[in-house]
Parts: structure tokens; sequence; C-alpha cells
């Protein structure tokens, strides 16, 4: 996955960005936010599935980052470093807002926005087929609530963003044995709570 | 000699692509006589379809966006908040006894910065000229004038009649000067994007502007930084006067690419019919600037002319477009 990068960044790498930040440079500290924060914020969907609390999630990991960002001492990847803020603000967020999980934001917007709420189901489906995949999806969503944040972290990195379970490991400072085992007891569990629901 | 518990490991590790490719092949030769073992694969694919099509937040253009708006503020606030700290009198008065005080103002590391003042400034220095006049200095500090925030104790032991701290002190600082000062554009480019207040907002905008215009009648060159928060601030300010005057500061820029993506931007994303209305003119302006190769620019005013709810958005966009492929 490449990291979104805005106009000016060509000519500087993380660590100019980073030391002009520290120096209280905030268009550096922008930019150096802009490299990574659909990733962040993609994670953040990922995992509680509402536009709102990922929003939540997002603000929270880039607060701690500006605040942390002058101790950094530049030993590890910046990106290793916001990983794992991510995956930490993630594993101790608590729904704020309980709002339905696929509201999405732009109701009340202009028709002409793209809605940023779950994807629709595919055109072209029958009614009956739709009301059976929201049921099914219903099942699932409920399935994940019984997992622990890790278990349920890992399912959905490697479910939904692709990452490996090296990555996912180096994400929450844990061995990837540690890794598997929360992917195996996630299946398990969803397996359980799934079980003559889907196929 | 594994067990069927671990084979049903590799299984699932299998389906997700973590197996070497020897351990696959050994994994396949197994699965190919074993019963069970197929079954269980099957029903982990189930899974993994099941769960693929669950339909997920996806983070569109405009989600970022107001995450990014609504992160600005946050910093904002937060900026605000910890300059909100008490003054060194109040700090030493409340904290800590009175012999502890004196010792403490022997001992204590005074870090100072001088937010907005003289990190800020130092390029005016290596410019020449006493163009800026800084008012303050750090005795305000020990006068007990400053605020202070970040206080951190290096030795909070106060046993051997000594402890040492750090601290931030933000104290005012008053400027007078010309804004093509180096110094003075970089306070107004931070005001542009930190100051809480978007009357402030508007009138750094305000003064940027006036000093591009200076600048580009001397034929100087214009600050790349300036553009950009010029730029960001059109994309993301979340109040719509601060886009829009930021939006009108950016026409006195030279035309660019930068810019182009900018007003493509506000035209597709703005909310604001009156930004997509300046968006599109400043584009019909520049109209002379494009290729009509550019596919992008090309997709979005089709796009533009087709959806959008205001009429004069779709009549311009058709225009730009139709002149853009016939150049």
């Amino acid at each position: 996955m490449s990291e979104e990068k805005s106009p000016n960044t060509m000519v500087s790498n993380d660590t100019e960005l980073i030391l002009k930040a520290q120096q209280g440079d905030m268009l550096a500290f922008e930019q150096l936010v802009y490299r990574y924060d659909r990733r962040v914020l993609s994670i953040a969907a990922t995992y509680v599935n509402s536009a709102e609390d990922a929003k939540d999630i997002y603000q929270e990991v880039f607060l701690r980052v500006y605040r942390g960002l002058g101790k950094f001492e530049l030993r590890s990847e910046f990106s290793t470093w916001l990983y794992r803020i991510t995956t930490n603000v993630c594993l101790s967020h608590r729904s704020r807002r309980k709002r339905h999980a696929h509201s999405s934001l732009d109701s009340a917007s202009e028709g002409e926005e793209e809605s940023h709420g779950a994807l629709p189901f595919a055109s072209g489906v029958s009614s009956d087929q739709r009301a059976i995949e929201t049921e099914l999806s219903g099942h699932i969503e409920e399935a994940l609530r019984t997992l622990s944040p890790r278990e349920k972290l890992v399912f959905t990195l490697r479910h939904f963003e692709g990452y490996k379970l090296r990555e996912i490991a180096g994400m929450l400072e844990c061995s990837e044995g540690a890794v598997k085992k929360y992917l195996f007891t996630a299946t398990r569990k969803m397996r359980k709570e799934l079980k003559g629901v889907y196929g | 000699m594994q067990t069927h518990e671990q084979y049903k490991e590799r299984l699932l590790l299998s389906i997700h692509g973590e197996l070497e490719a020897d351990e696959q092949k050994k994994l396949e030769s197994h699965v190919a006589d074993c019963r069970e073992c197929r079954e269980e694969l099957a029903h982990l694919k189930r899974l993994q379809v099941a769960v693929a099509a669950l339909p997920r937040v996806s983070v569109t253009d405009s989600l970022l966006q107001e995450a990014r708006r609504e992160l600005r503020a946050a910093i904002r606030i937060e900026r605000n908040r910890t300059s909100l700290g008490v003054t060194v009198g109040r700090f030493l008065e409340r904290f800590m006894a009175p012999w502890v005080r004196l010792s403490a103002g022997a001992a204590a590391f005074l870090a100072v910065g001088f937010l907005g003042g003289a990190l800020m400034f130092r390029s005016d220095v290596s410019n020449g000229g006493p163009i800026l006049k800084q008012l303050s200095d750090q005795t305000e500090v020990l006068r007990g004038e400053a605020e202070i925030t970040n206080v951190r104790f290096e030795d909070a032991d106060p046993s051997d009649g000594e402890i040492a701290f750090s601290f931030h002190a933000v104290s005012p600082v008053k400027v007078r000067g010309n804004p093509n000062d180096p110094g003075i554009q970089s306070v107004l480019t931070k005001a542009l994007m930190y100051e809480e207040n978007p009357g402030v907002r508007l009138r750094a905008v305000s003064a940027i502007t006036s000093q591009i215009q200076i600048q580009l009648r001397k034929e100087k060159g214009v600050d790349n930084e300036v553009k950009i928060a010029l730029i960001n601030a059109m994309k993301y300010d979340e109040n719509p006067g601060v886009r829009k005057e930021a939006l009108h500061a950016l026409r006195k820029f030279p035309f660019d690419d930068e810019i182009k993506q900018g007003l493509l931007y506000v035209l597709t994303r703005d909310r604001n019919q009156g930004l997509r209305v300046e968006a599109i003119n400043s584009l019909a302006t520049a109209k002379d600037e494009f290729r009509s190769s550019d596919e992008q620019l090309l997709d979005v005013l089709r796009r533009k002319m087709e959806t959008d709810n205001n009429q004069y958005v779709r009549l311009q966009a058709r225009a730009v477009f139709e002149e853009v492929r016939q150049q």
C-alpha cells in the first residue's frame, strides 16, 4: 500500500518533516500527517465500522502524535510508532456516540456528495437477496462483538485491511505467534457464533 | 507427524496466504487424502467469503477531509489549552514551600519557547535589516508575567535544598514590521493554519494577500509554504469565509498544478455552492493554461456540468470543458 503524499513532500522525507515539526513548524507537521492519515483512518474505520467513531480514533491518534512528537527520537520508523499508537487507540476505544454502525455522515449533505457510509450491496440483486445479506451482515457484526479487542483488531486488520500477520505483530508490539493465536481464537469464536448462519 | 489440530491451524494460515511454499505443498498433499481437513478447509473458505462480503465504512475523500478539518480544530484547541498555564509566580506560590522557592529560582532550567516569537524570527536576523522589533524578553518569565506550561521535573527531591525543572514559558510578543518580512510571513501563515478565531484567520489571509501583491510587483518569488498553507486553508478550513478568502488570495499566485489540484478539490468536494462557484471561476480564468489532454480536469468538468446542483457551476463547467477540449 502506498502512502499518500502531499504536493511538496517529494523533497522532504519523514525525518526532515519530523525535525521541522519538532521545531514548531506546523506545516511540516501537517505534511507528515497527510502522508499517513488515510491509512490510519482506514484502520480505524475497519475496526469500528462507523464513520464517526473512526474520526474520533483518527483525531485521538494524531493528537497523541502532536503531543508526543517532541520526544520522538527517530530511533524507529515514524510509521511504526504511528501505527502502534493507532492500534493502541483502537484497542482502548469505546464508542462514545453509540450511533448505528452503518450511519452515513452525508445524509444531510447535497446529493452529489459521495457517501462514506458502508458500501452498498451490489446493484441488481433482488430485495429478498438483499434482505438475506443484511441479516447475514447483522449476524457477523454480532459475532465480531464477541471477540476481545485484540482478537477483533487482528481479525479485521487481516480480513479487511489485508495486513500480513508479521505486520500486525509489529503494530501490536507482540510476537507473530501471539498474533496467530489471536487469529485462531477469533476464527474459532466467529465460527461458533455463526454456526448454521452461513454456507 | 502433525495432529489434526495442527493441520487445522495450518489450514487457516493457508487461506490467508501465510504458509511457506513447502509447507503449503505438504498441507495440500495431506488435504487431498483427508476428508476431515477438506471439510474444514471448505468451512474456513465459506467464513472468509461471508466476512469479506460484510459492508464496512469506506474511507472516502470527503470522510478524510472531515477528519482533517476536525483534527485541525482539535489542534487549535490543544494549542490554546496548553498556553493557558499558570504564571511563574502563581506556579511557585502554589506548588512550592518558600524555602524551596528560593533555591528553585537559582537551580531552575528555563526552557523558554516564545510561541510566535523567537523561533520564528530567526530568519529575520540572517536577512539583516532591523525589520522586526521584538519588544518582549525573557525577564518577563522571571517577573512572573509569562504563562507556564509543560513543567517537567528533572530533580523533584527537595531534601538537598535544590530542585530542578524545565518548562515552556509563553509570553506575548509584540511585533511591528513589514509584511514582506519572512518572519512576519511565517507568523501569518501559522495564524492562518492554527489560530482558533476565524476572524484572525481571515485577517491573516488578508495580510498575506497584500504581501503577495507587493512581492509580485517587485518580481520576487512567493514563498511556497505560504502557497501551501493557503491551498490547505482553501481545502480544509472549517470556516467557509476563510476558505473563500484563501481561494481569492491564490488568484494572485502564478497558476500552477498545485493550485489547479486545490481548485479541483474544492469544485468536487466543497458543499458550499459559493465556494464551488469561485473555484470554477478561477479555473475559467486559467483555462488557457490547460491542455485538451488533461483527462483529470476534463473528467471533473464533465461530472460537474452534469451533476452539480448549482446551475451556474454546471454552465461554467460546460463552457470551460468545451474550450479546453478545443485547445
